[in-house]
């Protein structure tokens, strides 16, 4: 494990090399270029607020940022693990024919979305401001959110990647996975709003206590509980070190089956 | 260090303790692949293979097997076989691409695989940006890059093209790029897969007086290539392999002659 650590150190030009690959070619030849980047989130937080704030009668500008604080982390893992499904078999070249540390490309996912999570969390506090939902100390978790969901996204990322090496099925399986996910996950709705018996199966949502320290601080102002957090890192280092050991223990048969 | 050297006996590979002339030594290397079927992949090929055994059988066969070879410094050595002799697999077993599944191959020297030209090239991306991509696969830094850049420029005679994305490029103009950067790199030790004969004239000879320096100053040069004349012409040492095993090796004129006649 160490020495497999010590080669990405070794090779961290290439990560940043093909990371700003990856940003640069993304909307190269689009009139607006990174800007979608901003523009994604935001037509989704008008559309979906609308919508469902019209829907359930709520408050648009209440719900609109409930809403927002749950998607962004929510995408976050969303686009990065089904992104992370398919880079190993869509980077066949850097597989068979030279050498690079397989580990590069599932963190390089990571890594890439990670932009994307970063501006759609500054447009999370641009939109707390702006419904005047006053932007708390507790805004100080923030950070430490982005950091245990980034280990859970790398982790399930490097697992997936082999997964899919061995079953090409698993990508389609895990993109609609995620979709039901999302409705699971209380973004769109308040968990409150779920009966006793129903939400606590709901409540065994791996992804959950990631969404709630963002929600906490986002929504509700406040402080993640400590159980929460102590969830949530236990979870994203057991992903980790699952997806690490799974990953490196495989990598040199991907090979054989590209 | 014993960590690292540990994890790279795991891969089949042994780290020199001292920094030796550039030299690589294989030791009854064998690869085996799987032949997979398309449908082994997928969970209904593998439920599928669970009931019928019939679709459960996965052939296995030896690309390579009980491969012995040291290449040393100054050696230019060619590799010429039939298609499916196990050429590209031993390329790739010396280029750390695939570890055998039996015995050893050892590698010191800084090792510059340039497999099936341009392929590490991203086309949406300029000329310019490719040089510091691929420079980064060979763990070269920007400012490593920065320096090289003006002898990349002018040896791949690309000028204006430098800037544009490589989608626009002809296939040539993509090698002589890809030529350039490898050459650049200062390879201790360059394979080259069937490279040098992409380019027109002038541009091979160019690639051939370059990769003639190159040996000259110490490297190892490992060329797989169809064209028997270039291997007679170039190289100081040939094998022809058949069916995975080495089956002939010696002077570069003595295998041609000897592939020529088997081929016959």
């Amino acid at each position: 494990m160490l020495s497999s650590l010590r080669e990405l150190v070794q090779y961290r030009e290439f990560l940043a090399q093909f990371i700003l690959q990856q940003l640069k070619t993304r909307y190269r030849g689009s009139v607006l270029g990174f800007l979608w980047t901003l523009l994604n989130p935001l037509l989704v937080i008008l559309l979906l607020s609308f919508v469902f704030s019209y829907i359930n009668n709520w408050d648009l500008r209440t719900f609109g940022l409930y809403f927002f604080s749950g998607y962004v982390p929510f995408m976050f893992f969303s686009t990065a693990t089904n992104a992370g499904a398919g880079v190993i078999v869509g980077n066949p070249f850097y597989m068979t024919r030279i050498y690079v540390p397989r580990l590069i490309f599932p963190l390089a996912v990571v890594a890439v979305n990670g932009i994307d999570l970063g501006v759609g969390l500054a447009l999370l506090m641009v939109l707390a401001l702006l419904v005047g939902s006053p932007v708390t100390a507790a805004w100080a978790s923030v950070p430490v959110g982005v950091l245990l969901l980034a280990l859970f996204t790398a982790g399930l990322c490097l697992l997936f990647s082999a997964t899919t090496v061995f079953l090409r099925d698993f990508q389609y399986l895990w993109g609609n996975l995620t979709f039901l996910l999302f409705f699971l996950c209380p973004i769109l709705y308040p968990m409150e709003r779920i009966p006793p018996g129903v939400r606590q199966y709901l409540r065994l949502n791996p992804l959950l206590p990631f969404l709630q320290i963002f929600q906490e601080a986002a929504f509700y102002g406040r402080l993640p509980s400590a159980q929460t957090v102590s969830q949530a890192a236990l979870l994203a280092v057991a992903a980790a070190l699952l997806g690490w050991a799974v990953f490196v223990r495989n990598e040199r048969r991907f090979y054989l089956y590209l | 260090m014993q960590a690292t050297e540990k994890a790279e006996a795991r891969r089949g590979r042994e780290v020199p303790l001292e920094a030796a002339a550039p030299k690589i030594v294989l030791e009854n290397v064998g690869v085996r692949y799987k032949l997979l079927t398309e449908d082994q992949r997928t969970i209904k090929g593998r439920l599928l293979g669970l009931v019928s055994s019939a679709s459960s059988i996965s052939g296995e066969f030896w690309a390579i097997r009980n491969m012995n070879l040291t290449i040393k410094r100054g050696d230019v050595l060619g590799i010429i076989g039939a298609n499916g002799s196990g050429k590209s697999t031993l390329l790739r077993v010396i280029s750390s691409i695939i570890t055998p599944s039996e015995g050893r191959c050892t590698v010191s020297g800084r090792l510059t695989p340039l497999l099936e030209l341009g392929g590490a090239f991203n086309v949406e991306l300029t000329g310019r940006e490719n040089t510091f991509l691929l420079g980064a696969i060979y763990q070269k830094t920007r400012e490593e890059m920065s320096e090289l850049l003006p002898r990349i420029i002018s040896f791949s005679e690309l000028g204006p093209f430098f800037d544009v994305p490589i989608k626009t490029y002809s296939a040539g103009m993509v090698a002589r790029l890809a030529f350039a950067i490898f050459t650049q790199l200062q390879p201790e030790i360059l394979v080259v897969d069937e490279v040098l004969s992409v380019g027109d004239e002038h541009f091979q000879k160019k690639s051939l007086m370059r990769t003639k320096k190159l040996i000259e100053h110490g490297s190892i040069v490992v060329i797989v290539s169809h064209n028997l004349e270039l291997i007679g012409q170039f190289c100081n040492r040939a094998i022809l392999l058949s069916g995975g095993r080495l089956a002939a090796e010696g002077r570069p004129g003595e295998v041609v002659a000897r592939y020529r006649r088997e081929s016959l």
